[in-house]
């Protein structure tokens, strides 16, 4: 492509406008003092044609005077032959392009073309633009088509590295090695290399800090809910051992009651016991000495004639019984005797008449057999009954009889005499108790009488043994008052606690009640001392703890919060880095696999053409550094060539890439006096190499005028302005007319 | 007769601000101030004021340091000299749970410090001729119910004030707060003195005004630290209650989003002139970019050019470059960088089908942002943040400006080269150093030939 006409408006110095016309040549020469505005005319090419990013350059150029526009328009003829007009109004960023055709002008764009836009106007604009120049983006198309002053004086490998890479400022090289310091500023991770040992970086720092922080946090706030919760735990035991203490303070009490309550039961119960002994004891005693009282009484009143009757008495009362009886026997015969001797009379001799009473029966019966029945019968009685008597009627010794009758009787009235006479001595001998009455009697007497003497005695034993009647009296009089004592006692207790009195009668319940009590005491004590122990415990632990942190909640969490934002922009930076420099040199990659050949392959051509063929190759490292190689394959590195060789090997490549990157749009390209520090050899070579590269406008701008001699036609921008400052009216620059005479090399 | 009271929380005193970078200290100072001039105000004749209520924060620790300390105090003293009443609640920040607390070490004589950890009985004074009853609590997690079941009115005749420190139940916060629902806690009561918000709010339950003063100063650079700032004066009589705020703080924070699409903003300048239109040197500003970018810039540096007119600027950058046209410019470039940007407009492309067909799910989110930012980070690498130094534009020379050879050589660029490997030795050097320190082995060649350098 080539520029054919700039115009401008308004622009920069150019306020007043300035037209130029590139004519025919292909070498465009510039020429004008420094200040001419030859770069502002540069900027301008680019400015209408991409407008400008920069919204402060935009501004420099507004002309610098009164201006009535700030706008230009840029005619480009492409190698097909075609002809676009590119305009641009700069005060509100619209553009307008069309194509000159042979019928005219014919607009295919007009509407916004804001390099710093989004609109689809401004999309459409550049996607065009694109299709003419071969670029989007005004910073790849100025570095691939613009030679400044320093372009030829720097390693040649960088600037290609940032052609390639788009970028005027940085290579890719320089990209990838900015994108791992930047990833190892972050973290030690380090997934391309491998690196043994590194101190933390920004992330592992701050993933340290935060986990510290976070650590600090939970530990804190362990910390307050436990002092918190201890706190509580402390009240809350404490009032619990307050109760308890109550509790065993009740039960302590009631224990007690009971304690002395039963003890009570059983001070009754002996002290009634006691009295009950000491009562009958002295019962007993006063019963006995009654005893003997009435005893004595007994004795005087009734029995007082046996007072002087020794032991013997008994004996002489049977004595007296036995003579009585022998008495009374003796009298009994006499008296029999005598009557007998009175009644005394012939006795019948029974047995003699039965005997023949019964010889005169046997003699009946004999006739009886002899005689028959009646005379027998008749014989028979007669004979029994005439002999029966006969045989009573012979005589017995009645006066034997009488005579012992009669001494017998003489003999008992003798017996009976004597028997009298002993009585009486008897009698006698007892005081004449014995005469008074019936000896049993007197006896049975006697018998009591020693009886009632006996049971005196006995009486008066038994007191004895009850001992002094003092004692048991005082004894009795004491006993008597305990009990009272005891029973009052007990009155009030019940009146005290008179649930007592319900289970006092049960006395299983009662010691199931003092267990119970016993129980709850010992658990009440345990229960308080246990808590005591707890409390204590608790209370060094809260200081314990306390003491550990007391450190601001909500500052930690602040901070938690501040250093995991933080660690996560961190973490997101990694994470993106990493993406960046995997895709990036996977992007380097695949241009070292692809397009680095297809480039080695134009910039081989090229170079060939240029040198004449000494050189066959040119091969590209992955670093882009190029490698020269000679017909006889020897190889040689571009620090060992010549100044010269090495400029037209640095065109070469340049203009390879631009053909590369412009989708092979033959770009033209702006020289601002590239070869200020060449001399005059170097500048030949230049000149001779410019001509090689037929399908490339070159617009070249310098202030030295020893260039004139480049080509036969120049644009003399100070005779321009001088013109415009004369007339007032715009620049107006077209080619000189070819100067005559001098023979120059005609880049055409 | 009307009873009139400062109502004032969250003081935040001995906060230290470190979000304000260099600022922090004076901004430290500020809160200290701000409290001294609430306390003027309460002892202000004309206003009147016959009690301070501070609902909480009054401190930014639990345990203040013994100057801040007798700092407060010494204000404190000021108002019972002039008989009028102050009555405290503890915070969330100044809690009263943490064993060492300064509620609990320290005395303040003549002041009502509401202690009660539960709903208890209230402190009740006289005040011209009516009865006043205050009710408090001090929040103390687990023995404190929460949510709040709300305080045990006295029918007694009388004016009623409940002072609360806590959030309302769906409030973001700490899960430490104390948490009351308004409807149970307002209920028979004249004034709820709220605190705990740093925002001014203000509700009312049936006849009972509730109010969040806010912070006597935007404590950081959170939402509710921006706006107007200072304590309400409340004003209680037959009639109702009155509420009157009054303004003091001495800085403002303001946190503006700034969308880069619809503000137009297209360059650094223009973003720089946006933000400079919110300049004040007593403001705290944090600027939120969004919005698609067309243009990278260095926020650092826009940053650092205009802080001198602020308090305290800062800028974060939230826009994004994946959809923009200048994306799309560099697309179809033969070069790296359009290398890349396709690579990665294809992944994040892929990215977002996924996204479409499997849901938001956060591992797909991540990754998502991950390769936005990676967009971000690659392609600022190839892109100039301003005009380059070695093209054409810099040539163009200022107003009335003439160049000499040198500094055209010195604009030009020669030598921008030679001072970029200084300067990347320069922090390879450091770099390596504190990695030699450490052990760790250097393996680049640059940093051989740095070693070297170092050596002779």
């Amino acid at each position: 492509m080539k520029i054919q006409k700039v115009k401008l408006a308004g622009f920069g110095s150019f306020n007043r406008g300035l037209e130029i016309d590139f004519g025919s040549e292909r070498l465009a020469m510039v020429i004008g003092r420094n200040e001419a505005g030859k770069s502002t005319l540069m900027s301008a090419i680019f400015g209408v044609l991409f407008g400008f990013k920069d919204a402060a350059l935009q501004k420099k150029f507004e002309p610098w005077d009164a201006h009535d526009a700030y706008a230009g328009e840029v005619e480009i003829a492409t190698a097909e032959g075609r002809r676009y007009l590119i305009k641009r109004d700069f005060t509100d960023n619209t553009a307008e392009m069309g194509e000159i055709t042979e019928n005219g002008y014919q607009g295919v764009f007009l509407g916004s073309a804001n390099p710093r836009g989004r609109s689809d106007e401004d999309i459409e604009y550049y996607a065009r633009l694109e299709g003419i120049v071969g670029f989007q983006d005004e910073g790849v198309f100025r570095g691939t088509v613009f030679m400044g002053q320093s372009a030829l004086e720097t390693a040649i490998d960088d600037q290609i590295r940032r052609l390639v890479s788009g970028s005027s400022s940085t290579d890719f090289k320089g990209a990838l090695h900015d994108l791992h310091s930047r990833y190892s500023e972050i973290t030690t991770e380090n997934p391309w290399r491998k690196k043994s040992k590194a101190r933390p970086r920004k992330l592992e720092k701050t993933a340290m800090h935060l986990e510290e922080t976070v650590e600090r946090l939970e530990k804190a706030r362990e910390t307050f809910l436990r002092t918190v919760g201890l706190e509580h735990e402390i009240v809350e035991l404490e009032a619990k051992q307050q109760r308890a203490k109550a509790d065993l303070e009740d039960n302590r009490s009631t224990l007690g009651y009971f304690e002395r309550f039963l003890k009570l039961v059983r001070d009754r119960e002996s002290a009634r016991e006691r009295f009950q002994e000491a009562d009958s004891r002295r019962g007993r005693y006063l019963e006995n000495r009654e005893r003997v009282v009435a005893i004595d009484k007994e004795a005087k009143e009734r029995y007082g004639q046996f007072a002087k009757s020794g032991e013997e008495f008994p004996e002489l009362v049977a004595r007296l019984k036995s003579e009585t009886r022998e008495l009374e026997v003796e009298e009994d015969g006499l008296e029999r005797e005598k009557k007998t001797l009175r009644e005394l009379r012939p006795v019948p001799n029974d047995k003699l008449g039965l005997a023949l009473g019964a010889l005169g029966a046997l003699a009946g019966g004999f006739v009886l057999q002899q005689f028959g029945p009646v005379p027998g019968g008749v014989s028979m009685v007669a004979l029994a009954v005439g002999l029966f008597f006969g045989g009573r009627r012979l005589a017995t010794g009645f006066k034997e009889r009488k005579a012992e009758l009669e001494a017998s009787v003489a003999a008992r009235s003798r017996a009976v005499a004597e028997r009298e006479r002993a009585i009486e001595e008897l009698i006698g001998r007892s005081g004449g108790v014995l005469g008074q009455g019936d000896p049993d009697e007197v006896l049975r007497d006697y018998r009591r009488f020693r009886q009632i003497l006996d049971e005196r005695q006995s009486c008066l034993s038994a007191m004895k043994a009850l001992g002094v009647w003092e004692e048991i009296e005082g004894t009795y009089r004491r006993t008597a008052e305990e009990n009272l004592r005891c029973n009052g006692l007990m009155e009030i207790i019940l009146s005290d606690a008179p649930y007592l009195a319900e289970i006092s009668e049960d006395p299983v319940s009662v010691a199931r009640h003092m267990e119970e009590l016993k129980r709850r005491i010992q658990d009440s004590s345990a229960e308080i001392e246990i808590t005591q122990e707890v409390v204590t415990e608790a209370k060094v632990e809260l200081a314990r703890v306390a003491g550990q942190s007391s450190e601001d909640l909500p500052a930690l969490e602040a901070e938690v919060a501040t250093t995991r934002r933080r660690f996560d922009a961190l973490e997101l930076d990694r994470d993106a880095l990493r993406v960046v420099i995997d895709t990036l040199e996977e992007c380097v990659e695949e241009f070292q696999e692809g397009d680095l050949v297809q480039l080695s392959e134009e910039v081989s051509t090229l170079f060939r053409k240029i040198t004449s063929n000494r050189y066959t190759r040119v091969t590209l490292s992955p670093n882009m550094d190029p490698m020269l190689t000679k017909f006889d394959n020897t190889h040689i590195h571009p620090d060992d060539l010549s100044q010269g060789t090495r400029d037209q090997l640095y065109f070469a490549m340049r203009i390879a890439i631009a053909k590369h990157l412009s989708a092979k749009v033959p770009l033209p390209f702006f020289l601002d006096d590239p070869f200020v520090n060449f001399d005059e050899e170097r500048l030949q070579v230049t000149r001779d190499m410019l001509e090689q590269i037929e399908e490339h406008q070159v617009v070249m701008v310098t202030c030295d005028r020893n260039y004139e001699s480049w080509n036969e036609r120049i644009l003399d921008l100070d005779a321009a302005r001088a013109e415009s400052m004369a007339t007032g009216a715009g620049v107006q620059l077209a080619p000189s007319a070819p100067r005559s005479g001098e023979a120059t090399h005609d880049l055409n | 007769m009307t009873m009139r009271f400062l109502h004032l929380s969250d003081a935040y005193l001995g906060a230290r601000c470190q979000e304000l970078g260099e600022r922090a200290r004076e901004r430290s100072d500020d809160l200290r101030a701000a409290f001294r001039s609430a306390i003027e105000l309460a002892l202000d004749p004309k206003r009147a004021i016959d009690g301070v209520f501070i609902t909480g924060n009054l401190f930014d620790s639990h345990r203040p340091d013994e100057e801040l300390w007798n700092f407060a105090k010494g204000l404190i003293s000021r108002l019972l000299a002039k008989d009028v009443r102050v009555v405290i609640v503890p915070g969330h920040h100044d809690s009263y749970a943490y064993k060492h607390a300064v509620w609990r070490t320290e005395r303040l004589p003549g002041v009502d410090l509401l202690l009660d950890v539960a709903p208890g009985a209230p402190v009740v004074h006289e005040v011209h001729g009516r009865r006043l009853f205050l009710y408090g609590v001090a929040h103390v997690p687990g023995q404190t119910p929460t949510p709040f079941p709300g305080f045990r009115k006295v029918e007694e005749k009388g004016v009623h004030v409940a002072l609360l420190h806590g959030l309302d139940l769906s409030a973001e916060g700490s899960e430490d707060q104390l948490r009351f629902d308004p409807a149970t806690v307002a209920p028979g009561f004249d004034y709820v003195a709220l605190g705990g918000r740093r925002r001014y709010a203000e509700n009312r339950v049936d006849e009972t005004v509730l109010v969040y003063p806010g912070s006597l100063e935007g404590r950081g650079l959170e939402r509710d630290d921006a706006g107007e700032k200072g304590p309400v004066i409340v004003e209680i009589d037959e009639g109702g209650v009155h509420i009157e705020r009054v303004i003091t703080n001495r800085k403002q924070v303001e946190l503006v989003g700034l969308d880069l699409a619809a503000e137009r903003i297209a360059d650094a300048d223009a973003l720089r002139d946006a933000v400079g239109t919110l300049a004040g040197r007593d403001k705290i500003v944090e600027v939120t970019i969004t919005g698609n970018a067309e243009f990278l810039a260095d926020l650092e540096d826009i940053r650092e050019e205009l802080a001198p007119r602020f308090f305290h600027l800062e800028l974060r950058d939230e826009s994004r470059i994946v959809d923009s046209a200048l994306l799309r410019k560099i697309e179809s470039e033969n070069t790296i960088r359009g290398y890349f940007v396709r690579k990665m407009n294809e992944r994040i492309a892929k990215l977002r089908k996924r996204i479409s067909q499997h849901g938001e799910t956060p591992e797909l989110l991540r990754k998502l942002v991950v390769h936005e930012r990676a967009m971000k980070l690659g392609v600022e690498q190839f892109i100039e943040e301003e005009a380059p130094a070695d093209s054409i534009y810099s040539l163009i020379p200022d107003d009335g400006e003439r160049v000499g050879a040198d500094e055209l050589r010195r604009r030009v660029g020669v030598g921008r080269l030679e001072e970029r490997v200084k300067a990347m030795l320069q922090h390879r050097r450091e770099g390596g150093e504190a990695e030699a320190s450490t052990n760790g082995n250097g393996s680049s060649g640059l940093k051989q030939a740095e070693s070297e350098e170092g050596r002779s």
